[in-house]
C-alpha cells in the first residue's frame, strides 16, 4: 500500500469519527419539529455510500446507525438496519445525492412500522421530514464535501 | 462434515456475541461522545452569553441576587424544620407499623438537549448527570413546579428522561382533597395529559390539582403533575371515561431538573 493510500485511509477514519461525533451532537442540540430532527447521521451515511469504498460504506452505515439508535433510544438495530439498507440502495442504483430527498421521509415510515406510539404522528412526521431532510442534506453535503477537499481524500 | 457444521455454528454464535457486546458498548460511547459537545455548548451559553446579558442588566441582577440570597437563607431554615419533621414522621410511622416512605435525595442536573436524536421517537430530554453522580434507571425527575418524567437510560455523564407527556409513561395519580380517588395518567397529543382508570366514586371537578400517588414505587407521593381541564367524559366507543389534564411544568423552558437518587 502506498503512503498516499495509507494517508487517505487515516484521513477517512478521522473524518468518519468527526462526522459521527459532531453529526450526533448536532442532531441532539438542534430543534425538532413535530419530533423530527435534522438527520445528519443519515445524510452522512448516504454521502459515504456515494463516495467511498464498499467496506468503508458498510462500516460507516453500521456505526452511524448504532449512533442514531443510541441517541434516539431506539430498539436494537432499528436505524442500523435502515441506514445500511439505504446506503446499499444508494450505491447499487447510483442515485448519489438524489437519495437525500426520499431517504428521510421513508425513514419516518420505517420508524412507524417498528415503534408503536411514535411521537408526532406518522403523517405529520412524513410531511415535516421533507423540508427538514432537504435543508439537512444541503448543509451536510456542503460540509462533507468541504471536509473531503480539505483532507484531500483520494489524493494520489 | 458434522465437525465442520459444529465449528461453523460455534463461530457464528461467537461472532454474534462479540457483535452484541460491541454494539452495547458503542451505544454508551456514542451518547458520551455527543455529551462532550453538548456540555461545551451549555458551558459556553452559561459563561459567555449569560454574562453578556448580565452586563446589560446589572442593577436588576444585583437586586435579584439580594432577593435570592434572602430566599436561600429562609429556605435553609425551612430545610432544618423539614429534616426534624421528617425524622419525627419516620419515627411515628415505625411506631404505627406503616410502610417506610421512599428514601432519597434530589440531585440537580442541567438540561443538555431535547434528546432523542434525529428520530425523536419519544418525548425525551437529556440531562448532564449520569451513573457517576449516582443516577439510576427509573429514577423520578421533577422541578419545583411539578413532575417532569422518569430516567430511561443512563450513561456515565448523562441520563435520558422520558417526559410525562409521552404516551409511553404512565403515572399513578391522586386528586387534591380526595385521598381515595386515584387514576392512571399518561401523555397524549399536544402536551396535554390524559387521566383514565378512575377509582369508583371519584369526584372530578375542573381545576382540581393532580398529584402523584406514590403507588408503584417509582414516583414519590405528592409531586404536582397538573390541573384537571374539564369534567369526566366518555366518548362513543370508549370503554372507560377519561379526563384531560394540563401539566404544571412548561417543558419548553426547562434548564435544570432534579433527579431522585437513593441516599
Amino acid at each position: 500500500m502506498s503512503s498516499y493510500a495509507v494517508k487517505t485511509e487515516i484521513i477517512q477514519l478521522v473524518l468518519a469519527l468527526l462526522s459521527l461525533i459532531f453529526g450526533g451532537a448536532l442532531e441532539e442540540m438542534l430543534p425538532k419539529f413535530s419530533g423530527v430532527g435534522f438527520p445528519f447521521l443519515l445524510m452522512a451515511s448516504i454521502f459515504w455510500a456515494s463516495k467511498r469504498s464498499l467496506t468503508a460504506m458498510i462500516m460507516f452505515s453500521i456505526a452511524a446507525g448504532s449512533f442514531e439508535d443510541a441517541l434516539s433510544n431506539l430498539p436494537f438495530a432499528t436505524s442500523l438496519a435502515y441506514f445500511t439498507l439505504i446506503a446499499a440502495f444508494t450505491r447499487t442504483t447510483e442515485l448519489k445525492y438524489s437519495a437525500f430527498a426520499f431517504s428521510y421521509p421513508i425513514y419516518q415510515i420505517w420508524l412507524w412500522m417498528w415503534l408503536p406510539g411514535l411521537s408526532g404522528g406518522v403523517f405529520t412526521r412524513f410531511l415535516v421530514s421533507i423540508p427538514v431532510g432537504l435543508v439537512c442534506a444541503w448543509a451536510s453535503s456542503m460540509i462533507l464535501e468541504w471536509l473531503d477537499r480539505k483532507g484531500a481524500v483520494g489524493e494520489e | 462434515m458434522r465437525r465442520d457444521i459444529k465449528s461453523s455454528t460455534f463461530a457464528i454464535v461467537a461472532i454474534a456475541t462479540v457483535l452484541v457486546i460491541l454494539l452495547a458498548f458503542i451505544r454508551s460511547c456514542s451518547v458520551e461522545s455527543a455529551y462532550s459537545v453538548e456540555k461545551a455548548k451549555r458551558t459556553f451559553s452559561d459563561k459567555v452569553i449569560h454574562r453578556i446579558k448580565a452586563m446589560f442588566s446589572s442593577s436588576a441582577t444585583s437586586q435579584e441576587n439580594l432577593r435570592l440570597k434572602r430566599k436561600v437563607a429562609l429556605l435553609a431554615m425551612v430545610e432544618g424544620d423539614c429534616r426534624r419533621l421528617e425524622e419525627e414522621n419516620a419515627r411515628l410511622r415505625e411506631v404505627l407499623g406503616y410502610a417506610k416512605k421512599m428514601p432519597g435525595r434530589w440531585l440537580a442536573a442541567e438540561v443538555l438537549s431535547e434528546g432523542g436524536g434525529a428520530a425523536g421517537a419519544r418525548k425525551t430530554i437529556r440531562a448532564g448527570k449520569g451513573y457517576f453522580a449516582g443516577v439510576k434507571k427509573d429514577a423520578a425527575v421533577a422541578v419545583p413546579e411539578g413532575l417532569v418524567g422518569r430516567v430511561i437510560n443512563v450513561t456515565a455523564h448523562t441520563s435520558e428522561i422520558l417526559l410525562v407527556t409521552d404516551p409511553a409513561l404512565k403515572v399513578s395519580c391522586t386528586i387534591d382533597g380526595q385521598a381515595g380517588a386515584k387514576a392512571i395518567l399518561s401523555g397524549g397529543s399536544n402536551d396535554i395529559l390524559t387521566m383514565r382508570h378512575f377509582t369508583a366514586g371519584a369526584d372530578i371537578v375542573a381545576g382540581s390539582k393532580v398529584y402523584t400517588s406514590g403507588i408503584g414505587g417509582i414516583f414519590p407521593a405528592g409531586i404536582p403533575v397538573g390541573t384537571l381541564q374539564g369534567n369526566l367524559r366518555q366518548d362513543a366507543g370508549e370503554l372507560l371515561p377519561e379526563c384531560e389534564v394540563r401539566p404544571t411544568v412548561d417543558f419548553t423552558t426547562l434548564e435544570d431538573v432534579f433527579i431522585r437518587c437513593e441516599n
